[in-house]
């Protein structure tokens, strides 16, 4: 049988926690969500000692996604990143005590805002969407060289059965901006390439790793419609169906890369189903 | 020999971004190296490999901010897994994580996590909740852990023990140790000043009320003023109150790992290691006269 006088002692300190954690929150706490709570060894009332702890999440928050969003900071500014920091922060709390997972949801947080500030960079969700690309793929998982017995593979099975399973390590950004030209502009400190007709130039952006370092570089039409058909779990032939300028993607080519990159984790093969072997 | 080698390897420092590199060139004479262990989560990428090298020149101590031990609605499964996969990679000398709360839901089901270690209040309901996680914890780990003391700028006016008192409890209840961090005390001390006549005196009463013998290891830190409020900011030297404190504490507990942390403006490596050689001869000093004693 449960103990309920213990479940019932649980329950207060759940209330009590959450009172807290919601004055955090709120915008102006109110002394009286928090009854025992006193400020130390002074006679104010508790929201002196609330707005230590309020403005220390809100400030390790912004820090966290300063170093998450690196471009998005540079492009809004100390003054502009802070304001939309605590807007996020508000917005969406923390939920994991690792804050290095924290600012997923801040690409599409930003393409649902209408302040005008964010709306006069109207590339910056997927300069965000770039920037957390970046930041995931240096924390993810290290790949190690594929076993070389496993390129025997593509030249031995029948293509629609073949997957090419890309590395933990990898990113894909489609963008209608120049985005990689944003993020080599910012890492160079060279803005020339924005100035002409290439600042409305759509790119996509690939994200690999070399060593520790997330590479990015852009990646021509039909090699993002086959890498987007790869990450979705596509065949190796339906994925080389995915391209629709075929004229302009050479597989060879992109292997030779993949290899070289580390682009591919495995090779791995699907057997036909009944039906399909029975056609 | 120079300050920095008179170490009696008590001593270590809060291993921090900027001195990664120093610190594996040069091999300074440290008891241990302590990281966030929040930090080195990522499954892959260079802090693995960072924490990895100084793993082979020095001891690693795990010390967390996000465990929230005292959470009501439990421990964060996915932040224990973490931990127990790093521990299991990194063999710490110690593991450690705050008196605190963090996780709660905020206005649904879902939990959030406040990013920072909250003041829990000492009751009974709280004491079982910190042991059924701490519990839980140390199942994982196979291992005790240290639970540090925070500093804290609201307190509980329903709270029925002493943070003492609640501590040692906690020892006893689940056969956890604890990271008594003397800085801590003196920041609350010096916050409670109208209670205190002397934060000193305050900060060596509450240390006297510890059972010396659940104590594993020690924290050093700075704090600043800003007028109304004194500050846990990990940000300067070590101050003199907290060295007085600490000579308290080294007669108490006598020569226990002691970490020197700081952690915002962090200084150049040789600054943290002068504090080191401090408390390297606090704790010189404040033996002696018990080895003589015990001669005599």
């Amino acid at each position: 049988m449960p103990d309920l006088k213990a479940q019932a002692s649980v329950i207060d300190e759940h209330a009590r926690q959450q009172q807290f954690l919601s004055a955090l929150w709120s915008r102006s706490a109110s002394a009286s969500q928090l009854p025992t709570l006193n400020a130390r060894g002074r006679d104010s009332l508790s929201p002196g000692g609330l707005e230590i702890y309020r403005s220390n999440g809100l400030a390790i928050a912004d820090r966290a996604l300063r170093a998450a969003f690196p471009i998005v900071s540079a492009l809004l500014g100390d003054v502009g990143f802070s304001a939309l920091a605590k807007h996020f922060w508000r917005a969406n709390p923390p939920t994991s005590g690792d804050l290095g997972d924290y600012g997923a949801m801040l690409p599409i947080f930003i393409a649902a805002q209408s302040d005008p500030a964010l709306l006069s960079v109207p590339f910056l969700a997927d300069v965000a969407r770039l920037d957390w690309a970046v930041h995931h793929v240096e924390r993810r998982i290290d790949s190690s060289l594929m076993d070389g017995s496993r390129w025997a593979i593509l030249s031995a099975t029948d293509p629609a059965h073949i997957h090419l399973n890309l590395a933990p390590a990898t990113e894909l950004i489609e963008s209608i901006f120049p985005v990689v030209t944003i993020f080599d502009a910012h890492h160079t400190n060279d803005f020339s390439a924005l100035q002409g007709e290439s600042a409305n130039q759509a790119e996509n952006a690939w994200i690999y790793r070399e060593g520790f370092r997330a590479v990015v570089t852009t990646l021509p039409v039909a090699e993002a419609q086959f890498t987007h058909a790869l990450r979705d779990g596509k065949s190796l032939n339906d994925a080389l169906d995915a391209v629709t300028q075929e004229d302009m993607f050479d597989f060879s080519h992109w292997l030779t890369r993949a290899a070289k990159g580390r682009w591919i984790a495995d090779i791995t093969v699907t057997e036909p189903t009944a039906g399909i072997a029975a056609l | 020999m120079s300050l920095h080698a008179e170490n009696q390897w008590v001593v270590g420092i809060g291993y921090r971004q900027p001195h990664y590199a120093q610190v594996i060139a040069e091999h300074p004479a440290l008891a241990f190296l302590e990281v966030h262990s929040e930090n080195f989560f990522a499954p892959g990428g260079a802090a693995q490999q960072v924490l990895r090298n100084a793993r082979e020149h020095y001891p690693i101590s795990l010390h967390g901010v996000g465990l929230a031990l005292g959470s009501a609605v439990g421990i964060d499964e996915r932040h224990l897994d973490s931990l127990v996969t790093l521990a299991n990679d990194i063999e710490p000398v110690r593991v450690s994580d705050h008196l605190c709360f963090a996780r709660a839901p905020l206005t649904s089901d879902d939990v959030i996590h406040g990013s920072d270690l909250l003041p829990p209040a000492f009751t009974q309901q709280s004491l079982d909740i910190f042991s059924n996680n701490i519990d839980r914890v140390q199942h994982r780990l196979q291992r005790p852990i240290l639970i540090e003391n925070i500093s804290s700028y609201v307190r509980w006016t329903d709270s029925t023990f002493t943070e003492p008192e609640f501590l040692n409890l906690l020892c006893e209840h689940t056969g956890c140790k604890l990271l008594v961090d003397v800085n801590n005390v003196m920041v609350n001390a010096l916050n409670d000043a109208q209670t205190h006549a002397s934060p000193v005196a305050a900060t060596c009463a509450w240390l006297d009320a510890i059972a010396p013998r659940h104590v594993a290891e020690m924290h050093l830190a700075g704090y600043c003023e800003t007028g109304k409020w004194v500050i846990d900011d990990h940000g300067s030297c070590v101050h003199a109150p907290v060295w007085a404190a600490y000579a308290h504490a080294v007669k108490c507990f006598g020569a226990i790992p002691t970490c020197i942390e700081w952690d915002t403006n962090v200084p150049p490596l040789t600054t943290l290691l002068d504090e080191v050689a401090l408390a390297t001869a606090v704790v010189r000093n404040a033996l002696t006269p018990v080895r003589e004693f015990e001669h005599a």
